[in-house]
């Protein structure tokens, strides 16, 4: 018997247009990160909600795109 | 691997190309969208997908040559520059392990909160240039407000007095000139002796920062190196402030005039952001993407690769044509129109993609969305006067009309 996923396309479009307009990726780069970006609500936790104006969603620590900007001392 | 085409009668600096480099790059990505040009001794990217992993790919792409002269100096243009110019890569031209530390050191001043309290002095500064023409039969919309608004925002970011802003636009273009153009070996000479004094100009301005601190970034990344040395010293400051007092105005510059132009040619778009200022955001993306500032831009290869078939050897240039890219039509349905509510207008490459993405995006989209707002507010009936011929500057980066005659009050309204 296979398993054939059921997947909703518009969301599946969403976060691939996601992806490709912030160029998203899931590891750092050269030491910047999700979890020391501005946006990054909380930033003792490893998933928490991105507040910049293309994301308005959950990310990861590890994860970073091209809007990463200096979390203020 | 393919064999690598070669030349398709495109040249980015013939003066129809200059004028309308969209015909071109349409026939490109259907004929040969990765060919080898002789003349630039680069190969032409123009697809999409193809300049889009190009940008990602750090590992086969260096930046080293983004900010290089496109075509060979003459040696007295080279001996004078040898004399007084002295850039080094540090920001949209270099590569790890300097890039990172350059790249973070500027945006931990160029801030979102920065750009929030710039706003409403953006604003109000704009508002005194639009509400200065908007009664007006007829003007040149590049003089009057395409050009100094943007000059204004960037110069007081870095600290430049304003009484500076006419000579430092005008060393601005012929910098553009030289790097990407086509002169004479006389016009190369003359070119290299503003371009040492622009230099020197950078090195004054971090100087007397360093003896005079103020409300301007160039201070604030003077105080930055007291406090990491090992990350930034005043040499890397000089070369960003060179890299920004160049970069932080032409292109909105010209997405301002291109984007007024587009506007203006199809004028259910204006009419609409009359009625929806709501649609200004998306108009912005809009813009950038139908006829952005930036045609392309040039990277080398690290080792022997390929784009889309053809072969590239490692040493060899290229070139990708984000304005061909944001045409494709692969990515973006029916391209060539101008069409303000396109729900994918922000998947343009215009402010490039990945580890070198603008870092003067944020303030560029606030001009523009500033500027647009203004307009649609004081100048309902704005219309471009008909007839006439646009020029741009020859060369093959940037791409802004050099004046542009608007009727702020209507077309009737000066019969």
């Amino acid at each position: 018997m296979s398993f054939e996923p059921t997947v909703d396309e518009k969301a599946f479009n969403a976060s691939s247009k996601l992806i490709r307009t912030t160029a998203l990726r899931g590891t750092p780069l050269e030491g910047d990160s999700c979890g020391n970006c501005l946006y990054y609500l909380q930033p003792d936790d490893p998933l928490a909600f991105c507040w910049h104006e293309k994301f308005q969603c959950l990310v990861s620590t590890s994860w970073w795109c091209q809007f990463w900007a200096m979390r203020e001392e | 691997m393919q064999q690598c085409p070669i030349a398709h009668g495109y040249h980015p600096l013939e003066r129809d190309t200059v004028l309308d480099p969209y015909p071109a790059f349409n026939r490109l990505r259907d004929e040969g969208p990765v060919f080898f040009l002789p003349e630039l001794d680069h190969y032409i990217v123009t697809k999409y997908d193809d300049v889009e992993k190009i940008l990602l790919d750090r590992d086969t792409w260096s930046a080293a040559n983004a900010s290089s002269p496109l075509l060979p100096i003459c040696q007295a243009a080279q001996d004078v520059l040898a004399q007084g110019y002295h850039r080094v890569p540090t920001l949209n031209n270099s590569d790890p392990p300097r890039h990172p530390l350059m790249r973070k050191s500027l945006l931990s001043v160029i801030t979102p909160r920065r750009l929030n309290e710039l706003e409403p002095v953006l604003f109000a500064y704009c508002e005194n240039l639009v509400l200065g023409i908007k009664d007006e039969p007829v003007i040149d919309f590049v003089d009057r407000l395409a050009f100094p608004f943007p000059g204004f925002a960037a110069f007081s970011l870095l600290g430049f007095p304003s009484e500076d802003t006419e000579m430092l636009k005008d060393w601005s273009a012929k910098r553009v000139l030289l790097t990407y153009g086509r002169l004479s070996d006389e016009e190369q000479v003359e070119i290299a002796h503003i371009i040492c004094s622009f230099w020197k100009y950078c090195v004054d301005h971090v100087a007397s920062n360093r003896a005079n601190r103020q409300d301007n970034i160039v201070s604030e990344l003077v105080t930055l190196s007291d406090a990491k040395p090992e990350q930034l010293n005043d040499f890397d400051i000089v070369n960003m402030v060179y890299s920004m007092a160049l970069a932080g105005h032409e292109t909105t510059c010209n997405t301002i005039g291109n984007g007024t132009r587009a506007l203006l040619t199809d004028r259910s778009q204006y009419e609409a952001l009359i009625a929806d200022p709501s649609k200004i955001p998306n108009a912005v993306e809009e813009i950038l993407r139908y006829d952005g500032p930036v045609l392309n831009h040039r990277r080398v290869a690290k080792i022997d690769t390929e784009v889309a078939g053809v072969a590239i050897p490692a040493g060899a240039k290229v070139m990708m044509c984000f304005a061909s890219a944001d045409h494709d039509p692969n990515v973006f349905e029916n391209p060539d129109a101008f069409l303000i509510e396109r729900d994918n207008a922000d998947m343009h490459l215009a402010f490039g993609k990945g580890a070198h993405f603008c870092m003067g995006a944020a303030l560029g989209r606030l001009e523009v969305k500033i500027i647009l707002d203004l307009l649609t507010t004081h100048c309902p009936n704005l219309e471009l006067v008909p007839d006439q011929v646009v020029e741009y500057s020859p060369n093959a980066l940037f791409r802004g009309p050099l004046a542009m005659m608007v009727a702020p009050i209507g077309l009737a309204g000066i019969k």
